[in-house]
């Protein structure tokens, strides 16, 4: 399928195809936005850039997957799904692959997050809790 | 001046193959007809919600010739689960304005007798591609609201499995809901898991449904109409990652949907009676409670647990079972609460008719609200 060059979401979506860690950042206010869109929702910028991101973020919740919505994903149920914040207000939804038990998961834990792949797609996963 | 609605009706949801949409929408629209003592040709404005099962270019359009109908004012509405409630706050817009003075509100999906792929890209379609390509369901998405809710408030699964059990306590006594066999906590928690902390007895039927409400101006109505008092909407977000709210405090934009209209109706939550509040998930009772005042933040899961929602304690709410064990559609709480006011609940009708009602439709992951405050004359 073409790519609009100028779509937010194409443009991250490319960034980690291509194994950069990064969101959308507005130009104007400097805030991430994610998921990505043509205005910022805080200042109403029009002017905005791929931002990198450090691999550190905050666990906010999660939840494990036992039933696939989807056929590429039904040889890996049951799954962990996490929701992180990387930055004040700016929430990334991400796969968990770590040692680390769902039991011990804590919410406001630390994490570390780094490329990877999910059904075949590049996307940030986490890679290390606590 | 106010609308009124004169009042309900609901189709059969016993699944068939073939059955359309349509069918069930011309049946429903039929049936509130016929409990209004309203004449079909009197009706000029048609609001539908949509289908997810069938294709049509603008259901209202495909509706209103169904029932040979040329209405002034016709409109479809996709407000996902909020349309229930959000095709009358249209129709109640429609007759104040002055585009039409009869609607008919109806909202009809044949999602278990249509076709199932149809379904299955329909609702792939409904979360963020950001959210879809970690493997979500519709499910974990209220599941990771859910979690941060315990996280946060230090209610437990027990608390979510308690809203499940009261209202199939009410589904018992309702002829037409789908499951009636009394459950326990234990039977809830003990259903498998569909994605942690929700169980499968903690998510949404889905079924055939219909149902439609029809809506005039109160000037216009009698002394058994259902007058709607106040009406809200708000819409927060598209993708929960774009409302941390969601996670830090649990306020959705039904805080504000319902203030709106409590505001219009000049009450508030202490004057309700009676509620019907939209049940997608276990989590989302609870969440929705806290917005609109019942409960202090965090006590929602206590509170069902104290009885608060039951049909014989202080706010008798999801009195037909809900979408949790009655059916899917967000308008059969909008048909169940005039039919409850109205006298004409049936078997499970309560002791005394509610003289105030908050009806509450949730769309999305928690992000369209739409609240109506209904009231009896």
């Amino acid at each position: 399928m073409a790519v609009d060059p100028t779509d937010p979401s194409a443009r991250v979506w490319q960034a980690w195809a291509d194994d950069r860690l990064c969101l959308q950042g507005c130009r104007s206010c400097g805030r991430l936005q994610h998921p990505p869109s043509q205005v910022c929702a805080a200042c109403k910028s029009t002017d905005w850039d791929l931002c990198d991101i450090t691999p550190e973020a905050t666990l906010v919740s999660w939840s494990n997957v036992h039933r696939a919505p989807a056929p590429q994903f039904a040889d890996e149920v049951p799954y962990l799904i996490a929701l992180v914040t990387v930055s004040e207000g700016t929430l990334l939804e991400a796969r968990v692959h770590t040692s680390l038990a769902m039991t011990e998961f804590r919410s406001g834990m630390p994490v570390q997050l780094a490329m990877g792949a999910v059904a075949g797609r590049a996307m940030p996963i986490v890679i290390s809790a606590g | 001046m106010k609308a009124a609605i004169l009042g309900a009706g609901e189709s059969n949801r016993t699944p068939r193959p073939g059955r359309t949409a349509i069918d069930m929408a011309v049946e429903s629209s039929l049936a509130a007809l016929a409990d209004a003592g309203v004449e079909l040709g009197e009706v000029d404005g048609v609001v539908t919600g949509y289908s997810l099962a069938e294709r049509h270019l603008d259901f209202s359009a495909s509706l209103s010739e169904a029932l040979g109908l040329r209405p002034y004012w016709s409109q479809t509405i996709s407000r996902s689960g909020a349309t229930g409630a959000s095709i009358v706050v249209d129709a109640a817009l429609a007759v104040l304005g002055g585009a039409c003075t009869t609607a008919l509100a109806v909202w009809a999906d044949n999602r278990v007798s249509g076709e199932p792929e149809d379904m299955a890209g329909a609702l792939a379609a409904s979360l963020n591609p950001f959210e879809l390509a970690n493997g979500p369901l519709i499910t974990t998405q209220y599941a990771l609201i859910a979690q941060a809710y315990l996280n946060r408030t230090g209610a437990t699964e027990e608390d979510l499995a308690s809203v499940a059990v009261q209202f199939r306590k009410h589904a018992a006594l309702n002829e037409s809901a789908k499951y009636r066999a009394l459950i326990t906590i234990d039977d809830v928690l003990g259903s498998p898991m569909v994605s942690s902390p929700l169980h499968r007895l903690e998510c949404a039927l889905v079924t055939d449904y219909g149902g439609a409400v029809v809506v005039t101006r109160s000037d216009r109505a009698g002394a058994d109409a259902v007058d709607v008092l106040g009406f809200g909407e708000a819409l927060s977000h598209s993708s929960i990652l774009r409302n941390p709210e969601l996670f830090t405090t649990g306020r959705t934009a039904a805080a504000d949907s319902s203030r709106l209209a409590y505001q219009m109706a000049g009450i508030g939550p202490a004057d309700l009676q009676m509620a019907q509040i939209y049940d997608c998930f276990t989590p989302t009772v609870l969440l929705l409670m806290e917005d609109f005042g019942l409960c202090e933040r965090g006590e929602a899961g206590a509170a069902v647990r104290s009885g608060l929602l039951d049909r014989d304690g202080p706010l008798p709410s999801n009195t037909h079972g809900g979408l949790l064990s009655c059916g899917s559609g967000g308008i059969l709480h909008v048909t169940e609460a005039v039919r409850q006011m109205r006298g004409t609940a049936g078997a499970h009708q309560l002791d005394s008719r509610p003289d105030t009602a908050l009806v509450h439709g949730n769309g999305g992951i928690l992000g369209a609200q739409t609240t109506l405050i209904l009231g009896r004359r």
